[in-house]
């Protein structure tokens, strides 16, 4: 029985995870919203981008994000560690983008850092901190060469 | 236990390398010129082989478990995105890994992996 827990909580965070990609690809920010709890922090600073809540990161999402004519986030090796209600849960992405005013196609990849919290609608993040590790194509990289 | 081998040799962590394997594991990665086949040596000689790498990063993807009693044939699909020396540019390396695994009181562990590398 607690090997069938264990097993319903890892695919519940797996299938958190890959809502949050299809939020970011598909730029449905209300799914987005539905990722995290409302007193979420969350960073992208390792990428440049926003730091803050929730509400912060939504409006800045919707600001900036816009203008990517695609993107994929492939989600792999999710680590969680289930404690109770909370969870720490490390994955990694692989995500290739078109960005604007790019002729050909760009790519990153990192890891993600979550903590999540058991709510009554099911798992969800309060702490998300984007490691963004490697850049192939970057627009500074363009413009440099 | 294939994300744990991923990791510990992401983050370089030789201990956590040595958990994924039996004692007596043998780890064939002659697909990249390591010829140390105990898991001891392997783990000395990734040690060396990674030096020159500012950053790897294994994604594991597609595993295929054939679980039989208390043993497993295991294929996965890995994908390495890997950076030399600092900031020159990504290269990226896919293939399969094969792995015989064994249950033990500690869990999943590989007695036997090969490497295979595609592109």
């Amino acid at each position: 029985v607690i090997e069938t827990a264990r097993i319903a909580d890892e695919l519940e965070i797996a299938a958190l995870l890959y809502r949050y990609a299809r939020a970011v690809d598909t730029k449905d920010w209300e799914l987005y919203r539905s990722v995290f709890t409302e007193d979420a922090v969350i960073d992208y600073s390792s990428a440049g981008a926003v730091v803050g809540s929730r509400d912060e990161v939504v409006d800045w999402f919707a600001a900036n994000f816009g203008f990517i004519p695609w993107s994929m986030h492939y989600i792999t090796n999710i680590e969680a560690e289930v404690d109770g209600d909370t969870a720490i849960v490390r994955a990694m992405f692989y995500n290739p983008m078109q960005l604007p005013g790019m002729t050909e196609m760009s790519s990153c990849g990192g890891y993600y850092h979550h903590e999540l919290v058991r709510t009554s609608d099911g798992w969800r993040s309060r702490d998300l901190r984007e490691d963004n590790v490697w850049f192939v194509n970057a627009p500074t990289e363009a413009q440099a060469t | 236990l294939l994300n744990r081998y991923a990791r510990a040799v992401d983050t370089r962590d030789w201990k956590l390398y040595r958990s994924v394997f039996t004692e007596d594991a043998h780890i064939d990665y002659s697909a990249v010129g390591v010829t140390a086949v105990s898991r001891d040596e392997v783990a000395d000689a990734l040690g060396q082989f990674v030096i020159g790498q500012a950053m790897s990063m294994h994604y594991v993807m597609n595993v295929e478990p054939r679980i039989d009693g208390d043993s497993a044939k295991v294929t996965a699909m890995w994908l390495n995105a890997v950076q030399m020396p600092e900031s020159s540019p990504v290269s990226q390396f896919g293939g399969r890994r094969h792995h015989e695994l064994v249950r033990t009181a500690g869990g999943w562990r590989s007695r036997r992996l090969r490497l295979e590398v595609f592109w």
